[in-house]
């Protein structure tokens, strides 16, 4: 378990360019589950044949992650960028960078005895990349317009605590292959024919999860993500979302939907049954592909349950070890166990 | 019809916790209709068969906006966060209804600059709801995090206008409801759509009509009226002026062509009618226009007074030609 | 068929969001002129598609048709009414100008008229006139008794020329889409395109992009392309610049497929076409971030006409651009129909 969170979290890959992560990914399910697919906007379908095929479930967790486009190479050499998915311009002032996850690149900050007013935002209009080119021409050799940017980051682990760029939403995805893992290993079968899938694009308006529903055509599906904290000083507590340590997140409403009321009770349910401490997330702001799911086609109910990450969105995220995996252990019960959904079933 | 409307608006039903009102609706419209079903989003369904070739759908949603309980705090306080618009000033003096525990709202301000700095700008992070216990402890058994609540005001009668919570939009249900049980010999097959989840993102209309072959989309949502005191100088409608056909607002633009059909059918059959452009809100039909290849789509609106406030006001006769508009287009060829 | 009459009269024509009805026949005409093999039909919420050939590949071309406008919300007196914007309307561009309102009984002349300077304030001086404060005077043409809440209008004004085969006139967003479609169809008769190409004229793109969502899902093509316009205007540091009569410009970014991309810009290189490349990291603002995600998915490209004056009565574009851009796209349909059927190895 949680063997593959160091290495999700260090590739690099934006929205729409999920490229290297999917391939990691692929790798690591090859010959463990019935059928791979990869549809046109990128998302990587996994299906797992269940015990009870009259019903479609699917597991959705995102591989896109923040970070920054090539939007501009200057006569200096420089480059200029725009963030892809939201990234607040003050997480980025004088940081670390890799241009499509192999060259070095800073974010140049002026000198504090040269800068007039320390207390201005740099926004992204100044900001400029430097990796060492001395000249556009310079620069157009190695860099093109519209190419990756990431954080440039390598995972810790130390007591029960990780940290690392990208857990939104690599722990997701982490947690969907310990359950590919745990099913293959222990020769079983989830509940309902189950639908692994590794979206694309939700950073940028949940983008990708809506074309591989299509495919699908799920009756209910479970969205995997990780999700804000908030809980630091600057922060009072009853403003937080969420606390790290408290165990795994279960969403009644976020931004554009509020979670279908049994789907609700079934995963809080099951965690009460697995004696899992949990918490709800406590501020409505912020969506999730489950908002898109919604939407999409005949209306697809999902619920949402999320590890609790602080600084999210910034090149250093914190997650609790003990967080993830009871959140692994609740995902996993309501995948495999068709008893947790018999309620579920029964108001359908 | 007054019955009707007092008994649907005084229901509790957020966005998302929609089963009092659905459960409600069936009952009333079960006998009158050929099918009927749920969704899986909750959305209510149901169909009167016509043999026209042509299918129109009417919407209206069952949601109302409302609050949730985000944080207990010490003291067996509540905050809560908007599900829906909420104006934080509504709430201040209003009562809510916790799924049966009834809740007042607070103003927080540890300093009198710090009240008066508040009661200026007031938002749901200033404020707190007080439902009348004395420890977390209790106040989770009462509203744990997660509650939903609705304004608690009732109805009131007044004749010619009608007063209650949530007219936003049981009062499209409500007229939906009469022309189902009116409805006789239509020549289009009418589908109507009580949906859900409206206030939080016009969620339930966007799938509504995914199994079904619509030619032309009619929601049924309230409007503004514009006929109190110096009230927003740039738009035109009033109660008593009749059900608006709606030409725009922030979410959509109307189909002309629906517009078109909707107004000669009122004029062909005396129904009165006001065209009414709205410069802010949305409704449903901005669902239906992305329906799967898009159907043409329009609102009709009720004129009303105060929406998203704990008392919206409505001209009763609005609402009885709002339904006899309905039953008229229901025999209006295309 | 002359671009310079084509743009020309594509803007004057009327077609304000839900009126697009207004502007299609004109380009059924123009169609029709360049072969009347094509099926010409109306689909999902009213959008017009010509098909053209049949078989693989399956290409569409979306342009939108509709252009933003004004539309009476309410009626004053028997003189003055007041309005809303239909799409993004800067309000200070409809200071001083005529506006032109569709009735059910014809044309109706307005005007939007301003304070004169000697009755200002001083201190309203700096104020920006608002929908709130905007207001047409019907004097011009008999009062307010024959037009009613509801009835949409544009600015009342005939596309010139300028030097340096520049163009301005109303509508240039998106008429300028259109006047590409329409080339590249002209273009197409010389080629031995042999697949079927579809040209998706869309309603509604200025409210929510509807019209394109409803014709990508009833169209399934196999490649998308949407053209639209883009900012000739210097842009903020971060972002590369557009000059018009530098050529069209190619997108890349997260709505955009990659091979598409690829291809497009191949097809520039190969046939010594001038082009721009933009790189957008989210939303393009533009149908094609709908449509890419319609269904199943759907490769999509952008290719957009740089203009200046976007949004105003005022917009300027270079002829040379709307060729290039519809030879591009010509050329990329044959290009992909050649791939398709194994001749071309690329």
């Amino acid at each position: 378990m949680r063997k593959y969170l160091k290495d999700l979290t260090e590739l690099s890959g934006i929205s729409s360019r999920e490229e290297k992560v999917r391939e990691y990914i692929k790798s690591q399910v090859e010959g463990k589950v019935n059928n791979i697919t990869i549809d046109n906007l990128g998302n990587l379908i996994c299906f797992v044949k269940g015990k009870d095929s009259s019903k479609k479930m699917m597991v959705d967790a995102h591989m896109d992650e923040v970070g920054f486009m090539v939007t501009k190479i200057n006569d200096d050499g420089t480059l200029g960028i725009s963030p892809v998915g939201g990234v607040d311009p003050r997480v980025i002032k004088s940081q670390r960078l890799k241009i499509e996850g192999v060259l070095n690149a800073v974010v140049n900050s002026t000198p504090i005895h040269l800068d007039k007013d320390i207390k201005r935002v740099v926004k992204y209009e100044e900001i400029k990349v430097y990796a060492g080119f001395s000249s556009k021409e310079e620069a157009s050799k190695k860099v093109n317009l519209g190419d990756m940017v990431t954080f440039d980051t390598t995972y810790v682990e130390e007591g029960n605590y990780a940290l690392s760029k990208a857990f939104d939403d690599r722990v997701g995805c982490s947690i969907m292959l310990d359950i590919i893992d745990y099913i293959y290993e222990n020769k079983l079968q989830p509940a309902f024919d189950t639908y692994f899938n590794f979206a694309t694009q939700e950073e940028v308006g949940l983008r990708g999860t809506g074309v591989a529903a299509a495919r699908i055509k799920p009756d209910f599906a479970l969205v995997l993500e990780g999700t804000t904290a908030g809980d630091n000083p600057e922060n009072p507590p009853e403003k937080w979302a969420t606390h790290i340590g408290n165990g795994p997140v279960i969403t009644f409403m976020h931004s554009g939907l509020v979670i279908k009321k049994e789907m609700f009770e079934t995963i809080v349910n099951a965690a009460k049954a697995l004696n899992i401490k949990f918490q709800y997330k406590m501020r409505t702001a912020g969506g999730t592909n489950a908002a898109k799911l919604a939407k999409t086609m005949y209306g697809i109910p999902a619920g949402v349950i999320s590890v609790p990450c602080r600084y999210i969105h910034s090149p250093l995220a914190i997650l609790n070890i003990d967080d993830y995996n009871n959140t692994y252990s609740l995902v996993k019960e309501l995948v495999t166990n068709n008893e947790r959904w018999v309620n579920y079933e029964r108001a359908h | 019809m007054k019955e009707l409307i007092k008994n649907i608006t005084e229901l509790y039903g957020p966005s998302g916790r929609e089963h009092k009102v659905r459960e409600f609706i069936k009952k009333e419209i079960n006998d009158y209709v050929d099918e009927i079903k749920v969704d899986k989003l909750g959305n209510l369904i149901a169909i009167k068969k016509g043999s026209s070739g042509k299918t129109v759908l009417f919407d209206a949603h069952m949601d109302e906006i409302g609050v949730v309980v985000t944080h207990i705090i010490d003291g067996g306080f509540l905050k809560i966060e908007q599900v829906g618009g909420q104006y934080p000033f509504n709430l201040v003096g209003a009562r809510l209804n916790f799924n049966g525990r009834i809740g007042v709202v607070g103003i927080e301000g540890e300093t009198e600059r710090e009240l008066k700095e508040n009661y200026r700008n007031l938002s749901l992070d200033n404020i707190y709801v007080d439902i009348g216990v004395s420890s977390k402890e209790e106040a989770e058994k009462h509203a744990p995090i997660g509650t939903f609540g609705v304004f608690a005001d009732g109805f009131v009668d007044y004749g010619e206008y009608c007063l209650s919570k949530a007219m936003d939009d049981r009062i499209g249900c409500a007229t939906l409801i009469e022309a189902i049980k009116q409805m006789k010999n239509n020549h289009h097959t009418v589908i109507f759509a009580f949906t859900v989840q409206e206030e939080v993102g016009l969620v339930g209309a966007f799938v509504s009509a995914y199994d079904y072959d619509v030619d032309r989309a009619i929601a049924i949502d309230v409007t503004d009226s514009l006929d109190t005191p110096k009230a927003l100088k740039r738009m035109s409608m009033k109660l008593g002026d009749g059900p608006c056909i709606k030409i725009k607002d922030l979410a959509s633009v109307s189909d002309r062509e629906v517009v078109d059909w909707i107004k000669d059918t009122a004029v062909n059959n005396n129904i009165k009618y006001q065209l009414e452009v709205l410069t802010l809100g949305g409704t449903n039909a901005a669902g239906y226009q992305r329906t799967k290849s898009g159907i043409p789509s329009c609102t009709i609106s009720i004129p009303t007074r105060y929406i998203h406030s704990p008392h919206e006001m409505v001209c009763y006769s609005d609402v009885e030609n709002t339904v006899e508009l309905i039953l008229a287009l229901s025999k209006s060829y295309f | 068929m002359d671009t310079k009459d084509l743009i020309k009269n594509l803007s004057n024509s009327f077609g304000v969001t839900s009126f697009e009805n207004c502007t299609f026949p004109l380009i059924e005409q123009f169609l029709l002129e360049i072969n009347q093999d094509i099926k010409l039909e109306k689909i999902g919420i009213g959008n017009l598609v010509a098909t053209y050939g049949q078989g693989n590949p399956k290409i569409a071309f979306f342009a939108h048709v509709d252009e933003i406008g004004i539309v009476i919300s309410n009626i004053i007196d028997d003189t003055f009414a007041r309005i809303e914007a239909v799409g993004g309307v800067d309000p200070r561009t409809l200071v001083g100008k005529r506006v032109c309102f569709r009735t059910e009984n014809g044309e109706k002349l307005g005007v939007i008229g301003f304070l004169a300077p000697h009755l200002q304030k001083p201190e309203d001086k700096d104020k920006s006139p608002s929908f709130d404060e905007l207001f047409v005077d019907f004097s011009v043409s008999g009062g307010t008794k024959d037009i009613n809440v509801g009835d949409i209008g544009v600015i009342n004004v005939e596309a010139k020329d300028l030097e340096n085969d520049q163009i301005v006139g109303k509508a240039i967003d998106n008429r300028a889409g259109v006047a590409v479609l329409i080339k590249s169809f002209e273009y197409l008769q010389n080629l031995k395109f042999d697949g079927q190409l579809m040209l998706s004229f869309n309603k509604g793109e200025e409210v929510g992009l509807v019209g394109a969502k409803g014709a990508a899902e009833y169209l399934q093509p196999d490649y998308a392309v949407v053209v639209d316009v883009t900012f000739g205007e210097r842009l903020p540091e971060n972002v590369e610049s557009f000059k018009i009569g530098e050529g069209p410009v190619i997108t890349i970014g997260a709505p955009i497929n990659r091979c598409v991309y690829d291809d497009l810009v191949k097809t520039a290189k190969d046939n010594n076409i001038k082009y721009q490349i933009e790189a957008v990291p989210s939303r393009s603002g533009t149908e094609t971030d709908i449509v890419q995600i319609v269904g199943q998915g759907i490769k999509t490209g952008l290719v957009s006409v740089p203009i200046l004056n976007m949004h105003s009565p005022s917009e300027v574009v270079n002829i040379n651009d709307i060729d290039r851009a519809a030879k591009l796209l010509a050329m990329f349909a044959l290009n992909m129909s050649l791939k398709t059927k194994g001749s071309l190895n690329v």
